[in-house]
């Protein structure tokens, strides 16, 4: 039997188990470790269908950042005698504690629901043409226009500009909204939750540089292999939660000011693209000069690289942060 | 060197599992965290040597060790963490 093909198998039954365990878990924090695994195998899975761009920022954002958001909310979920360390129990952090099994109706209306989705996208894989690889040959027929090797990086950043602009514009409104559900204007006197120690902040300042290395080197990577700004964001926003968590200066220390040009500076950056292309003659909303595309690019994913890892910390910050009385 | 990459992968895979075993058998928590923190270090550091063996340039070998030395230091320090917490609760 093929190697390679039994390691397939033992990926789709992991993820299939984790994902019924998870599905299942009655303790929360069960749930959330299971889930950042779920992540880790789906990233393993994503590999496997040789789409590393998509296997880095689900390791990152899936099973990463999202792993830390939840367990964040799971946090502020504890209730008080857990908070102590006194009574770990499982049986605390149950959501539903007094009604465990839900009940009939529930049940039929979510399988109702599952079992459509599951038919639509059948039905949508089943409508895909038999043969041909889609818009692959198109792509790579105007790669050498787009000034940037990498077909991924081409198309997010050129040919469907305007689909990573409104996932920037999602990342900002995602931050504003969590900042008014915590009822806040700034990060300014958010605090870890536990008083930082030595040996973690030696361990960030040994870190650091090696992570803003890491950062600038899949920020580069992007114009030619599978990396670029979302990659490099999300290591950004693990610098940055560190730092904050470790007590070292980090965002929270930034003025308000500051902090929302940071959030908002690759949506402005697009945005500026986009007016300055509708507004040229001779040329196209949205189309660069062959030229100048490259520079332009380049300076989109900087910008946005900023933007990601400030909004995503941001977001993990406000949710695991607490003000200092 | 094929022989050499596979007998190291191998030595690899063996610590690995010591340290699975280790984390299923143990009975406490302390323990457990010995099990995989030393056990699965030593094995990734095989499995590196295997890939540093096969591997076709320098500055890739230098990648992998590097690689190594980093989930060390990371292993380690999350290992202390845990285990003054446990302390500390316990």
């Amino acid at each position: 039997m093929n190697l390679t093909l039994l390691f397939d198998v033992f990926l789709i039954a992991a993820l299939l188990l984790v994902s019924w365990r998870l599905l299942g878990a009655s303790d929360l924090f069960q749930a959330t470790v299971l889930f950042i695994s779920f992540g880790l195998f789906l990233s393993l899975a994503w590999i496997r269908l040789q789409a590393p761009d998509i296997a880095l920022a689900e390791a990152a954002v899936g099973a990463g950042l999202a792993g830390v958001l939840l367990l964040g909310t799971f946090k502020g979920l504890e209730p008080e005698e857990d908070r102590e360390g006194e009574n770990l129990s499982s049986e605390a952090c149950r959501l539903d504690p007094i009604s465990p099994c839900p009940g009939r109706a529930h049940l039929l209306l979510a399988f109702t629901f599952v079992g459509s989705m599951t038919a639509l996208l059948l039905l949508a894989v089943l409508d895909l043409p038999a043969e041909g690889d889609g818009l692959t040959l198109l792509v790579f027929q105007s790669l050498d226009r787009s000034g940037v090797e990498h077909p991924v990086t081409a198309v997010l950043l050129n040919f469907r500009f305007y689909d990573t602009w409104l996932e920037l514009g999602v990342l900002v409104a995602a931050a504003l909204s969590i900042l008014c559900v915590r009822n806040r204007l700034d990060l300014r006197e958010l605090r870890p939750s536990k008083v930082p120690d030595v040996m973690l902040r030696r361990l960030v300042m040994g870190l650091t540089p090696i992570m803003i290395l890491v950062v600038v080197y899949l920020l580069w990577l992007g114009d030619h292999a599978p990396g670029g700004a979302f990659q490099a964001g999300v290591v950004l926003a693990a610098m940055l939660i560190l730092l904050w968590f470790s007590g070292h200066a980090s965002i929270t220390s930034l003025s308000r000011i500051l902090w929302l040009f940071c959030l908002i500076a690759g949506f402005a950056m697009m945005l500026l693209a986009a007016v300055i292309t509708a507004s040229w003659p001779e040329m196209r909303p949205l189309e660069f000069a062959e030229e100048w595309s490259g520079a332009i690019i380049l300076a989109i994913e900087v910008a946005a690289t900023l933007s990601i890892g400030v909004v995503l910390s941001s977001l993990a910050i406000l949710s695991l942060g607490a003000v200092e009385d | 060197m094929e022989i050499l990459s596979g007998t190291l992968c191998l030595l690899g895979a063996f610590f690995f599992m010591a340290g699975t075993v280790g984390l299923i058998r143990f009975p406490d928590s302390l323990s457990r965290i010995h099990a995989l923190t030393k056990a699965d270090n030593l094995g990734l550091g095989f499995i590196v040597l295997a890939l540093v063996v096969t591997s076709q340039s320098l500055t890739v070998a230098f990648k992998l060790i590097l690689i190594w030395l980093l989930a060390l230091v990371a292993s380690s320090s999350i290992c202390f963490f845990l285990a003054r917490k446990l302390i500390h609760r316990g």
